[in-house]
């Protein structure tokens, strides 16, 4: 099983720059690396493929998404030459990364290790004013990269992103400057402060209930919600208190309606144990959201009575 | 208006403004039947379906209201201990 950490951002704001650097660290020796083109990356010691943004159906007969099929085959072709419990996937600057999660979620042999963004600090306020490409890409982030900081403040820019992707933790780096700790220790965050972005009309909130949820419940919700938000559900994440069984809680994970599988942990990882799903998505409303979760748990219940 | 009444309205008018438009004649609302209460759906047409849940109203609105919009089919991927597929 690799791990993929997958390094997106617009054109121009400094991806390559920052793989190159990460690249160099002793740590990620034996590292693989999938790239949309070879350019100047250092890979004195990482192994390194090319991706072909080739679009394939996903599985299981969906014809409304396209996984991203080069990135299993570019993965099995560096495990061909060496094993490497890591792969560090860099996009094209254009790419969209929701079908690269969705393949990293879906692929055999992959484990998706989250998702980075960079934005540079230079042209980022602009970049995403005129292109949808890059507000997807931060709004996806798992983590947020400010680049180029020692070129331009950031302030205004990293607002703009915190009322994009409030979940994200965003750092800095300049000249790709970086720990890779930072990157290699990548989680999804399971809860998140609300926030939304107007002009992009992209929020997250967090759905929370206390009282569990029936499973079927639960299962009813993801459905719905997929088929009515469509395209403009991003991304689901977080933990449930399962009404079946609430002292393990199911982690929840999709991009778009493509899901991991329905998780249970062992315990809760904290004190609060009540439910909370963190959705980012545009134009869903969260009255909306919390009343769909409601009308649907009662319909399940008065099913059982 | 009561709190159902109230979340009725809420569920169809927050699945109109995500889809971006008006009713155009179509409308929802939940009424009792036989078997319980049920979610009616009547097209611009007259004609109208019973759905047992909102998850069903929503997806017919859906079809009448917005046909162009691309409907989304959850898949969960790989063998889980607790997924439905």
């Amino acid at each position: 099983m690799s791990r993929v950490i997958a390094i997106t951002g617009f054109l121009g704001s400094g991806k390559t720059t920052l793989l190159k650097a990460l690249l160099a660290h002793e740590a990620l020796a034996g590292d693989g690396v999938i790239v949309n083109e070879f350019g100047d990356v250092g890979i004195d010691h990482a192994l390194l493929e090319a991706g072909e943004e080739e679009l394939v159906e996903l599985g299981s007969g969906c014809l409304c998404c396209a996984a991203r099929g080069d990135i299993p085959a570019a993965a099995a072709r560096l495990q061909a030459q060496r094993p490497c419990a890591r792969i560090w996937l860099e996009t094209s600057g254009l790419a969209d990364p929701a079908p690269i999660l969705q393949t990293l979620i879906a692929a055999n042999g992959l484990e998706a290790g989250g998702l980075a963004a960079t934005v540079d600090a230079v042209n980022g306020a602009e970049t995403l004013a005129r292109y949808p490409e890059a507000v997807k890409q931060a709004a996806l982030a798992d983590l947020l990269i400010v680049t180029k900081r020692d070129l331009a403040p950031a302030e205004d820019l990293e607002a703009r992103l915190r009322a994009l992707n409030p979940g994200a933790e965003i750092v800095e780096a300049s000249f790709g400057a970086l720990d890779p700790a930072r990157l290699t220790a990548i989680t999804p965050r399971l809860d998140a402060p609300d926030g939304h972005d107007h002009a992009a009309g992209i929020s997250t909130f967090t759905l929370r209930r206390a009282e569990p949820v029936p499973a079927v419940a639960l299962t009813l919700f993801l459905e719905t919600l997929a088929d009515a938000a469509g395209p403009d559900l991003l991304r689901l994440k977080g933990l449930v208190r399962i009404a079946e069984a609430p002292e393990r809680p199911v982690v929840v994970h999709g991009v778009q309606h493509v899901f991991h599988p329905l998780e249970r942990l062992a315990r809760w990882p904290g004190p609060d144990t009540s439910t909370r799903i963190v959705v980012i998505g545009r134009g869903i409303r969260q009255d909306w959201a919390d009343a769909l979760m409601e009308a649907l748990i009662e319909e399940v219940e008065a099913c059982s009575i | 208006m009561t709190g159902d009444a109230a979340r009725d309205e809420l569920l169809v008018r927050g699945a109109l403004a995500l889809w971006g438009v008006e009713p155009g004649g179509v409308t929802a609302a939940r009424e009792e039947t036989p078997l319980g209460p049920a979610w009616r759906v009547t097209g611009p047409d007259g004609r109208s379906r019973l759905h047992p849940s909102v998850s069903g109203a929503l997806r017919h609105l859906r079809s009448l209201l917005a046909p162009e919009r691309r409907a989304s089919r959850v898949l969960f991927m790989r063998g889980g201990e607790t997924g439905p597929e």
